[in-house]
Parts: C-alpha cells; sequence; structure tokens
C-alpha cells in the first residue's frame, strides 16, 4: 500500500456506541496523523476507554466507521488489525516469562525464530528490561510490569499504539520519569501513540495534540498550547488549568473589541475575543491566574478591586485569592524573586489583566 | 519472654486441631487397615490374626485376577474422565461466561442432583437402560428397533454411570479456575494478533490447567475404586478393583487380602496425586501475586 501523506493514519467516523441504552459516545470524529503522540483525555466515564477499545476492535461501535491510512477496518477483529493496545491494568500473561510475553504477538504472525530472538532483544533494550527477559510478570515492580507491558505491544511494530492510562497505577516520582521515557521511545520507533488519561499536566506535557472528552463526546481539538490558551468552552477551560471566571453580557462590539458588563455588577471587561460573539450574548469571560497581576496594569487594561482572603504558597510561585465585592473569588498567579511583594491576607488589592488575556466563553 | 510463648502455644494449638482431626480420624484407621492387611484370615471373630506376613500381597501380585481388574478400574476411570473433562470444559467455560446472575442458577443445577441420593439415582438409570426400560421402550414404539438392545450389564453402562455421576467433580473446579481467568488476558491475546482457537490454546488452557487437574483427579481417584456403580449397572466383563475388594471383604470375608488390596490401591493413587501437586504449586502461587 502506498503511503499517502495528506492523508490521516486514523480516521474515526461518526463512531456511537451506547451500553443498556445509555450512550458512551456521540457521534465522535477525529483525525489523527502519521507520528502524532495524541492524548484523549477527559473525566473518568467520559468514553475514553470505549473509544480505545472501538479503535482497537475489541468492541463494537453501533454506528459509524473506523479507518486506517483510509482502509475501513470497521468490520475486523482485533486480531487482524494493525494496531496494538497497552491495556490499563497491563495484562501479562502470568505464565509465561516477559521474554514470552514480548514474543507472543510475533509468534501469532509465525516469524522465523531468528527474526522473533531479534526482535525480542531489541525490545528489551528499548525499554531496558534486558536483565529481567527470564522473569515472570509477578516478579516485577509496577513500573517494570508497565516496560514490559509497551514492549510486547511495541514489537509487532503497529501503525498505530494505543496506551489506556498506563501512567496511572505508577507512584508520582515514577509517573514523572515515565513520561519522559515515553515521549523519547516514541520518537525512537516513530510509531503513533494514543494516550488516554485522565490527568491533565499529563496531556499537556506528553502530547503533540490532544482531544478533550465530556460525556462521549469530543469538545475540542488541537496543540496543547490552543487548549490551554484558547479553551473552547466553560468545560474545557475549568478542566485544564485554573481559571477565573467572569460572568456577563456582551453590551459593545467594535473594532475586534468586545465590551462585556459583568453580572456581578463591577466595572465593564473588554476582551479582544471578538469572534465567538454578538452584542446580548450571554458569555463569560475566562482569565488564567498567571495573566493576572497584583496592581494596576498599562493602560486600557481591566482592573476590580478586591480584598485577599488567603495566599497560596507554591514554590516558585504564590497563588493570590481575592474576593471581588459580590463577584467572583479569583486567583492570581504571582511569581516569587521579581521583587514584586507579595501581598498578604486582609489586605485590599487591584487586580488587572489586559483585554487580550481574557477568553470570550458561550453558553 | 511470656508473651512469645503464649503467642506459640496459640500457634500450636490452631496447628494441631487439624493435625488431631488428620490423626483421628485417616491415620488411625489407614494403620489399622495396614495392621489387617499384614494379618492371617482365620475364622474367628474378628476373622484375621496379625502376622506380620506379606502373603496377602503376595497373593494380589501373583494372582492375575486382581491386577486385571485393577487395570480394568484404571481404563474404566481413565476414559471416563477424559468423557467428563470433554464434556465438563465447555459446560464450565458456559457458565463462567455467562452474566453474572445466570452464574448461581446454573451452578445450582449442576450441583441439583446430589440431593438425591447416590442408589437411587443409579436405580433410576437401571430402570431407563434395562431391556424393558424406558429408552427401549421408546426406540421400540417409534419403530426405530425391533428388539431390545442391551445396554445394561457392560461396559458401557458403566462408563454411563461413572461419567453421569463424577460430572459435577469436574464442572466444579473447572467453572473455578474458568471463572477467575482474566478476560483482559484473552483481550490482550486478541490484540496481539491471536486468533480465537490458538488464543484458547495459549492462554486459556495453560490459566486453566490447575482446574482440568483438579477436576480429572476428582473423577479418576474415586472411579478408580468405585464400586457401586460396576455392582448394578455392569456384568461380568467389567471386574473393577472396588467391587474385588467388596467381595473379598463381604461375600469371601477375607479382610486381610481386602486390606491389602485397599492399602495397595491407596498409595497407587496419592503417590501420583502427591507429585502432580507438587508440580502444580509454584504455578498457582504465580496466578495469586499477579493481579
Ligand atoms: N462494558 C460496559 N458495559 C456497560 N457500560 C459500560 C461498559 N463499558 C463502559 N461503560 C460505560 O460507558 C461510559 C464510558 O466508560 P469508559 O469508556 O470506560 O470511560 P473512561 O475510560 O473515560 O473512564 C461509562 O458510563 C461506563 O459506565
Ligand atoms: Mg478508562
Amino acid at each position: 500500500m502506498s503511503t499517502d501523506h495528506r492523508r490521516p493514519l486514523l480516521s474515526v467516523e461518526s463512531i456511537s456506541k451506547s451500553f443498556a441504552g445509555i450512550p458512551a459516545l456521540a457521534d465522535v470524529n477525529l483525525q489523527i496523523g502519521r507520528g502524532e503522540l495524541f492524548a484523549l483525555l477527559g473525566a473518568s466515564g467520559s468514553g475514553k476507554t470505549t473509544l480505545l477499545r472501538i479503535i482497537a476492535g475489541l468492541e463494537r461501535p453501533d454506528s459509524g466507521r473506523i479507518r486506517i491510512e483510509g482502509r475501513d477496518v470497521t468490520g475486523l477483529p482485533a486480531y487482524e488489525r494493525p494496531v496494538n493496545t497497552v491495556f490499563q491494568s497491563y495484562a501479562l500473561f502470568p505464565h509465561m516469562t516477559v521474554r514470552g510475553n514480548i514474543a507472543f504477538g510475533l509468534k501469532q504472525d509465525r516469524l522465523p525464530r531468528e527474526t522473533i530472538e531479534a526482535r525480542v532483544r531489541e525490545m528489551l533494550e528499548l525499554v531496558q528490561m534486558s536483565e529481567y527477559a527470564a522473569r515472570r510478570p509477578h516478579q516485577l515492580s509496577g513500573g517494570q510490569r508497565q516496560r514490559v507491558a509497551l514492549a510486547r505491544s511495541l514489537a509487532k511494530l503497529p501503525k498505530l499504539l494505543l496506551l489506556d492510562e498506563p501512567m496511572a497505577a505508577l507512584d508520582r516520582k515514577l509517573r514523572e520519569q515515565m513520561r519522559v521515557e515515553l515521549v523519547t521511545i516514541q520518537k525512537r520507533v516513530g510509531i503513533t501513540f494514543i494516550l488516554v488519561t485522565h490527568d491533565q499536566e499529563e496531556a499537556l506535557s506528553l502530547a503533540s495534540r490532544l482531544a478533550v472528552m465530556e460525556r462521549g463526546r469530543i469538545v475540542q481539538v488541537g496543540t496543547p498550547r490552543e487548549i490551554y490558551d484558547r479553551p473552547a468552552s466553560r468545560f474545557v477551560a475549568s478542566f485544564i488549568g485554573q481559571i477565573n471566571l467572569f460572568e456577563g453580557r456582551v453590551i459593545e462590539r467594535a473594532g475586534g473589541m468586545l465590551t462585556i458588563r459583568p453580572d456581578d455588577g463591577g466595572p465593564d471587561i473588554r476582551a479582544t475575543d471578538g469572534a465567538a460573539a454578538d452584542v446580548g450574548d450571554a458569555v463569560a469571560v475566562a482569565v488564567r491566574p498567571e495573566k493576572m497581576r497584583v496592581g494596576r496594569a498599562g493602560p486600557g487594561a481591566n482592573v476590580r478591586r478586591g480584598l485577599v482572603r488567603h495566599v497560596e504558597f507554591l514554590g516558585e510561585s504564590s497563588v493570590v485569592h481575592v474576593e471581588i465585592g459580590a463577584g467572583p473569588r479569583v486567583r492570581v498567579s504571582v511569581p516569587h524573586g521579581n521583587g514584586a511583594a507579595m501581598p498578604s491576607t486582609g489586605d485590599i488589592v487591584e487586580v488587572s489583566w489586559p483585554a487580550e488575556a481574557g477568553v470570550i466563553l458561550r453558553n | 519472654m511470656t508473651g512469645g510463648r503464649e503467642h506459640s502455644l496459640m500457634r500450636a494449638a490452631v496447628l494441631g486441631v487439624p493435625w488431631l482431626w488428620l490423626s483421628a480420624f485417616i491415620l488411625l484407621p489407614f494403620s489399622i487397615v495396614v495392621a489387617i492387611s499384614l494379618s492371617v484370615a482365620t475364622d474367628a471373630q474378628p476373622p484375621y490374626v496379625f502376622g506380620p506376613v506379606l502373603d496377602n500381597y503376595r497373593l494380589i501380585v501373583e494372582d492375575t485376577l486382581y491386577l486385571a481388574a485393577l487395570g480394568n478400574a484404571i481404563r474404566i476411570a481413565a476414559t471416563s474422565s477424559v468423557v467428563c473433562l470433554f464434556i465438563g470444559y465447555p459446560m464450565a467455560y458456559a457458565i463462567a461466561r455467562a452474566q453474572p446472575r445466570w452464574r448461581g442458577p446454573l451452578l445450582a443445577l449442576v450441583i441439583l442432583p446430589f440431593w438425591t441420593s447416590f442408589l437411587i439415582r443409579i436405580y433410576a438409570w437401571m430402570t431407563l437402560l434395562r431391556p424393558t426400560g424406558l429408552i427401549n421402550q421408546v426406540l421400540i414404539d417409534l419403530g426405530i428397533i425391533d428388539a431390545p438392545l442391551q445396554l445394561m450389564n457392560n461396559a458401557f453402562a458403566v462408563h454411563l454411570g461413572i461419567i453421569y455421576a463424577y460430572l459435577p467433580f469436574m464442572i466444579l473446579p473447572l467453572y473455578a479456575s474458568i471463572e477467575r481467568l482474566d478476560p483482559s488476558l484473552l483481550e490482550a491475546a486478541a490484540d496481539l494478533g491471536s486468533r480465537p482457537w490458538r488464543r484458547f490454546l495459549s492462554v486459556t488452557l495453560p490459566l486453566t490447567l490447575p482446574g482440568i487437574v483438579a477436576g480429572t483427579l476428582l473423577v479418576f481417584v474415586p472411579a478408580v475404586g468405585e464400586f457401586v456403580i460396576p455392582e448394578l449397572l455392569g456384568g461380568p466383563d467389567t471386574p473393577m478393583i472396588g467391587r474385588l475388594l467388596w467381595t473379598e471383604f463381604f461375600n469371601n470375608r477375607d479382610w486381610p487380602v481386602a486390606a491389602s488390596i485397599a492399602v495397595a490401591l491407596t498409595a497407587l493413587l496419592v503417590v501420583p496425586v502427591a507429585i502432580l501437586q507438587h508440580m502444580l504449586a509454584p504455578r498457582e502461587e504465580a496466578r495469586e501475586v499477579n493481579p
């Protein structure tokens, strides 16, 4: 088959799936290109695993198509798809050694013995498990099992590797180390990865692109930067990172600048996100804590006055919680080390942010 | 330290109970049987005098009657065990993979026959199988056969009886090991390119081997010594060692020979079972540690 680089490696077309009448996936569409490290991010129960299982062929969709390199694989059983999975529980075969586990998939293809041995050796080196080749899964730690699971599913050099919450069972330190390793391995083998996670930090730090899922739907697709800076909905904005929301109504729209009258009765807010809303629309202005500052900003900035309720020390920065009149409590991230005085609890302060920092969210 | 001593006393007491039980109800009776097997039969009460002599063992080895009956019993038990395995495995698999709310009722159906006496169930088979029995009657009425078939007092009936009576002992341990099998292992195998049949051979079968071994032993061991079924359903062509033992004990009143058959049979069955258990032990451990 010739490789066409304009064609996506994987396309998920209008996939729907219900369990006993309760929808788990509703009209999901997604296109993933060759060599991507793509993350599916969503809360528990949002349908991530179901989507992954449908791509792998372990679950049948009620409707819709799955294409890999343009070929419709919707009707193909799992064992005929060029896709391999790292299961959340790892699902290593307890009656086989590490070597036996990694060789399992290759044996199914009836490859010559030398080829299998060479590939297994290569995979053991890739995940740095060569010394453990003769062990059984129950003799390994959680992190080691995960490496074996990864090696086992990479051994067949699939076109697509699916990873279902691969770090969920690891402790925090190991998780951060494995993140770095996973990216390195993915670059080395050049295989497209789809990684499922409910951990936004993991998705943002690992993925080249990600899709945010909410109750069986994909609500936004983009690079981590795009999704962080320009969340498409209240859900995405609050699911990823911290964000301050000012509810209000658009009262003026001029030259790409919106004026919003906040519901809490405070001064009008100016924001540059023009395309999203019209005069009269109910919207929220979303501002990241690190885009706000304590004190007055340059001309044209939005300013609100409030009472410092709490200062949260986080190491390289602190988060100042400010109560603004009848309005929301906002969080302002203040970096340490630039000489600025840190406000204390009980202070009356002004918080400000430039018009470009606000993102308009509808509905 | 008194605390430590109390603790070890407690331990000894806890461990002692099963040992006492085993001693009182297995070791002691078995020792008596061994002693009788080394005695000489007499026409007295009790009908033996302690030797010790090995004459009884010599007799059961030299007289081909006993070895032939043993060989026959092993053959019948082995065939029946294999048939039970082939019938029991799919049944156990279907129950273990049924919806959880169906599993209980289905298992209850497997165990249901135990609520009726074993003897009555074998008598029921006799009324089905005999020349004037239900099966022959129906076949004749339907015009399929003219004369009744010989369904009873032959090897066929003995096999049928053993398979019928011992099938639950095959299904229960198989069910336990299949139910314990993590379905995600089969999904992983499929994901790695394994077709259903190879998946069964490379994952399901090896991981349910403990159940297969347990079920086979639970059928094979008692079937070798079975005497009710060959007595009621068998014929002259189906001598089985258990039946012979019965005859020696009750008909011939030769307790020493009967006891030596019992001892020899026990040794013959316990040794291979112990070896098998030993071989399977590390596998069991591996299954339990792995999540
Ligand atoms: N086999 C199943 N049977 C019934 N409901 C299921 C099954 N698999 C998933 N679901 C339901 O579908 C929804 C999505 O589940 P899942 O895909 O596992 O979510 P996630 O992986 O994002 O946590 C959940 O509400 C879950 O209860
Ligand atoms: Mg999941």
